[in-house]
């Protein structure tokens, strides 16, 4: 008996191994393990065998039926693995057909630029304010020390609207966010901290490099000890935190009423180290003006300018916008072509 | 302006040699910007003197020959092809060699040589014509011929023809406040501090006038006007060409030499900065006497200027009068009639200085800007006026040794210049620059630049000199810019310091900023129109023109008023673009005005949004603006009907949302078919705007919500159709629905159907109805219960429900 008991558990062991698919070894688990198989079909002679003999004969088949299980268990997976591996090798998925598009947006090329300069003056401890873009001519020019018929009103090509009283004067469109800097400073006093981006509006007719619309942003810093050598660490690191790279700042002397010392400032190439097209080839992009605030300034926002000083500085929004586009074209911005917008 | 840089470096002792580009930055690191400096040089790189050894006959064509031409002993003899009808062996000539660059055949733009084969001969460059290197006019096929000049072969063209200055183009934008910088001498003494060499200051010598004789009578009205006003009669002139020199140096500065007087003046005003003008005596004389009267003109009296521009005058402009009639507008330009002439030979010479105010407001109501106004407006030093009347006769005795002067000088001086003293604490100059600077180059700064200084222990008092005290220098800050400068700001150094506040955005630009992240998410772009637009977009969107704010001064016909709405713009962008996209969904964040009873308009903050698709416009669009709502996690907004809309709306399509109440948040609806057209979209579907008041939400709760609790109750539902009249409103069903339970946990509306079974002017609606209880299972009583009272409900507005 025992001995049939060992027989059935290598022929069903080797038949298990031998079986190469579900259906084979479903057939050699009922051979075997089922109603009518080999195991059940030996324990038809157990009535014979004494109590001892059955007890231990139940033990050995049993032990059997668990080792043929497991085996049955394990060569299952194997064959289903293989199934799978099998399937795998014929299936195919072209990925290189088209995708199905999710809608395409965009915000304007513009507005993140000025989110980026936003984030980054922010991070320095700047506060962002913004004022009116019809604005007076007392707060767009006479508070900024540019009296009317100064020559350095050449500067301003000014759009005007048909209003005027005696104490704001003629009504217009800011030329600069500068007029912020006062309306702030009135509200405010000092010291003084903030980023001023906006639209502005010059009487000029639009071509490829100019634009009588287009944005501004400007850096106030106003304590009681801000000096040059400020002026020129903030530039340095706002506009490599801007460009994502290590820029050198250079100041050359320029000239604005509101500003005493008034400089014009640049950047070294953030694209080359030996000259490219964007820098025509000097290594270095012009940006902007800056320097002191005047103290005409400071007092008509009524700051007592023996007690507090700080710099100013600022230039084109659009320009870092075509620096970072690599657009030539000023004109594209305001065009609203979606071909365009939809790079963004 | 332009102007000769050895012009400048001759009243300096400062002799290094220049590139172009390190003049340039001389200039530009520490005084005022150059444009570009035009080097003469340059324009004769690789070009030498040749002289032809050897002369043949080209063998293949009969108009060339074969020149073996030295070109000195560094560069040898090489073979030139050339045309020349007058070559000659031992001839001197200009020759340009390969990389020269040539006006060929005097013609067109500058072409760069090459060595090359001219009918199979080898050719080193080309012997040059006259015209070919801009050295005048060439005669017929004659090259030019410069054996006088007897040099030796290989000589530099520079040096043979002495070109070796260059002109300086300034950007007179960065000399606004800098009149002593409008000239030779005071670029000079820029460069002598820039250099750290000597300043040579041109000291004219008094000629002496004789103590009487004949004088101008001066009669001044507008003593305002005039700071200082200096006459000089001369005598026994001949008016003929400059000197050759001095026509140089006015053509370097672009202007056109004339006559040994007039040059002379613009000389004057090119190298001391003083602006002057001579009259021809026998036009201003009357009976011998010369009578000047300067007062503001007669309204509407005409004035022809020299270059036969007629101008009408107004009281503002102040003018010279001579014998009753307007001659001059002050500080701008002369008139044609009493200018010098080929016959003149007595002058009344003007050297003045008028107020720089005055004299602009004159040149901008006639438009007129001239090199003189130019200097005038701004602000000229009166202690200049007479320097440069020495200075004149100087440089007109070159050409006239034996003039005489007439009589005394006429000086009237209404505004004496005033030293002032300026005290600069030097706390002060090392607090602006935020570094220590050196007390010793701060004055040797100073004094070059010929300021007075009284050196006291931590300050130091100045008295700028006369031509820096018109405006230029009167506070400290102004002598800070001098030194920092001059000491260059490449000596700056990086500071930043530790804030003690952190940075904050606006309210609004982070409502802003957020609601455009969010639409672009969902698939709208972001367009940036102008705030401009016309009376035709005015009345194409039906709104007031008398409450546009407008333009006095405008571009263009399309850019007069400021716009209302964002729509007209918009629907500008659809029209661009639907030429190559038939789905549009499109936003703008931008400002509109509106005329207010303050000086100030009413400037808000605008969303406006615009969908132009096949279908579904509207939806899409109502779709957007609830997600915004929603995103904004706005409380308290209510979507109604709108009764009035904006005119530009469809009357019987749109709706509004209000917020907290009663404001007006948003209007949203199908834009008036007129509008649509006006912009030529009447082949696209019905576009659906909205425009969202952005400024009215000055705070956003940006806050994570708070969590309410999940309800796992299961829930019942039923659908339910009704037929109702086309008038009643989807809105006015849901809240009938709504009032009959409040197991009602929500209403769906499914599906709008109108057909042949439902009737004329009818429409038959069908919702999913959700109940759920929070407190108990629902059975079917429950359903049924509520079921009744959404039937009996819903007959009250007349809907007839299906089934019930």
């Amino acid at each position: 008996m025992e001995k049939q008991l060992n027989q059935i558990q290598i022929d069903a062991e080797k038949d298990i191994k031998e079986s190469n698919s579900l259906d084979q070894l479903l057939e050699v688990e009922k051979k075997y393990l089922g109603k009518k198989g080999s195991l059940k079909a030996i324990l038809s002679q157990i009535k014979d065998l004494s109590i001892e003999e059955k007890k231990a004969f139940g033990k050995l088949s049993n032990q059997i039926k668990v080792v043929l299980n497991e085996l049955i268990f394990k060569q299952k997976k194997l064959i289903e693995e293989q199934e799978i591996q099998e399937q795998l090798k014929n299936e195919f998925l072209d990925v290189t057909l088209p995708a199905i598009q999710t809608q395409k947006g965009s915000t304007h090329v513009l507005k993140q630029v000025q989110k980026k300069l936003e984030e980054i003056f922010i991070s320095l401890g700047f506060e962002v304010v913004d004022g009116p873009e019809v604005e007076s001519e007392k707060y767009n020019f006479e508070d900024l020390n540019i009296p009317q018929s100064h020559p350095a009103r050449d500067m301003y090509d000014t759009f005007f609207i048909d209003q005027k009283t005696e104490k704001y004067n003629r009504l217009l469109l800011r030329t600069h966010t500068s007029p912020v800097q006062i309306r702030h400073m009135l509200k405010q006093g000092a010291p003084i901290k903030v980023l001023v981006p906006g639209r502005v509006f010059r009487y000029e007719e639009a071509d490829a490099t100019h634009e009588h619309t287009f944005m501004q942003y400007e850096g106030l810093y106003i304590d009681k000890d801000i000096s040059l050598s400020h002026l020129k660490g903030y530039i340095e690191e706002i506009f490599g935190q801007f460009f994502g790279s290590k820029i050198e700042v250079r100041f050359r002397p320029g000239y604005f009423p509101f500003t005493e010392p008034s400089l014009e400032f640049e950047i070294s190439c953030p694209f080359c180290k030996n000259g490219c097209k964007v820098c025509k080839q000097t290594k270095y992009i012009e940006l902007g003006g800056c320097g002191m605030v005047h103290p005409n300034v400071l007092k008509a926002a009524g700051i007592d300018p023996e007690k507090y000083q700080g710099f100013a500085f600022g230039g084109g929004l659009d320009r870092l916008a075509m620096l970072v586009t690599q657009n030539n074209d000023l004109r594209l911005f305001r065009q609203n072509d979606l071909r365009f917008l939809k790079q963004f | 302006m332009l102007i000769s840089y050895n012009w400048i470096k001759s009243f300096t002792d400062y002799k290094e040699k220049l590139s172009s580009f390190e003049i340039r930055n001389k200039f530009s690191w520490h005084s005022c910007e150059i444009d570009e400096v035009i080097s003469q040089e340059e324009a004769f790189e690789n070009m030498v003197v040749g002289q032809i050894l050897k002369l043949k006959k080209h063998p293949d064509a009969d108009s060339l020959q074969l020149c073996d031409v030295d070109l000195g002993n560094d560069i040898g003899t090489h073979q030139i092809v050339c045309g020349g009808s007058n070559l000659s062996e031992k001839m001197l000539v200009a020759v340009a060699m390969p990389g020269a660059k040539v006006r060929w055949h005097g013609e067109g733009e500058l072409i760069e040589l090459k060595k090359t084969k001219i009918r199979g001969e080898e050719s080193f460059g080309m012997i040059c014509a006259s015209d070919e290197i801009s050295m005048g006019e060439s005669q017929g096929k004659e090259i030019m011929d410069i054996s006088n000049l007897k040099l030796k072969a290989g000589t530099t063209l520079a040096k043979a023809f002495n070109k070796n200055d260059f002109v300086l183009d300034i950007d007179n934008k960065t000399l606004t406040n800098r009149p002593d910088l409008w000239c030779a001498e005071g670029l000079a003494r820029e460069l002598a501090t820039i250099t750290k060499s000597k300043f040579n200051k041109l000291s004219p010598k008094d000629p002496k006038a004789p103590k009487s004789g004949e004088i101008v009578e001066l009669k001044i009205e507008n003593p305002e006007f005039v700071k200082r006003f200096q006459t000089l009669i001369i005598e026994n002139l001949e008016v003929k060409e400059s000197p050759i020199e001095i026509q140089d140096l006015l053509i370097k500065s672009g202007l056109t030499p004339k006559n040994n007087v007039v040059d002379a003046t613009n000389y004057i005003m090119y190298e001391l900065g003083q602006p002057m003008h001579a009259y021809d005596f026998e036009e201003v004389q009357e009976n011998g006497k010369v009578n000047f009267l300067v007062k503001n003109a007669n309204q509407d009296e005409s004035l022809i200027l020299l270059g036969d521009q007629e101008i009408h005058l107004t009281e503002n402009d102040n003018v010279l009068y001579i014998k009753n009639t307007p001659q001059m507008l002050l500080g701008i330009k002369g008139g044609l009639n009493s200018g010098v002439k080929a016959d003149t030979k007595k002058i009344v010479l003007e050297s003045a200085v008028f107020d720089n105010i005055i004299t602009r407001k004159s040149s901008e109501t006639h438009h007129i800007r001239t090199d003189s106004l130019a200097r005038y407006e701004k602000n000229l030093d009166p202690e200049n006026t007479e320097r440069a009347i020495f200075r004149f006769i100087d440089i007109l005795k070159i050409s006239c040794p034996d003039l005489k002067l007439s009589g005394p000088i006429t000086d009237i001086y209404n505004n004496k210049f005033q030293p002032t003293k300026i005290k600069l604490e030097l706390d002060k100059l090392n607090s602006y620059l935020g570094f220590e600077i050196d007390k010793a180059a701060t004055l040797s700064i100073l004094k070059t630049m010929e300021f007075e200084i009284e050196d006291k222990d931590n300050h130091i008092i100045v008295t700028p000199p006369s031509f820096r005290s018109t405006g230029d220098i009167t506070i400290y800050q102004d002598l800070i810019e001098e030194i920092a400068r001059h000491y260059g700001y490449h000596n700056l150094k990086s500071q930043i310091k530790k804030h003690s506040k952190p940075g904050s955005n606006l309210n609004q630009r982070i409502v802003e900023h957020k609601v455009r992240e969010l639409l672009s998410n969902i698939g709208l772009n972001e367009v940036i129109n102008y705030n401009f637009l016309n009376e035709d977009d005015i009345n194409a969107t039906f709104l007031n023109p008398d409450s546009h704010l407008k333009l006095l001064n405008k571009l263009n016909n399309d850019h007069t008023h400021m716009r209302q709405t964002l729509l007209s713009n918009i629907l500008k962008n659809a029209e661009l673009n639907h030429k190559n996209f038939n789905s549009i969904q499109l936003f703008e964040i931008g400002r509109t005005h509106i005329k207010s009873n303050e000086y100030f308009p009413i400037e808000e903050l605008k969303l406006g949004i615009i969908v132009s698709k096949k279908q579904d416009n509207f939806s899409t669009l109502k779709g957007i603006v609830e997600r915004l709502i929603e995103e904004l996690n706005l409380k308290g907004t209510k979507f109604e009907v709108n009764k009035n809309p904006n005119p530009y709306f469809h009357p019987n399509k749109s709706a509004q949302v209000k917020y907290q109440g009663k404001h007006l948040l948003a209007e949203l609806g199908i834009i008036h078919p007129s509008t649509q057209k006006h912009y030529n979209l009447e082949n696209q579907s019905p576009i659906a705007y909205a425009e969202i008041n952005l400024g009215m939400l000055h705070e956003l709760n940006l806050a994570i919500k708070k969590f309410s609790a999940i309800n796992n109750l299961p829930k019942l539902e039923f659908d339910l159709s009704i037929d109702v009249e086309d008038s009643i409103f989807n809105d006015e069903i849901i809240k009938v629905l709504r009032k009959s339970s409040n197991l009602i946990q929500s209403i769906d509306f499914v599906d709008l159907y109108k057909g042949d079974n439902i009737g004329e002017g009818f429409k038959s609606m069908t919702y999913k109805i959700s109940l759920q209880a929070k407190d108990k299972t629902l059975d079917s009583k429950d359903l049924e219960e509520v079921q009744k009272a959404c039937y009996k409900n819903l007959k009250s507005i007349g809907g007839n429900v299906r089934g019930a």
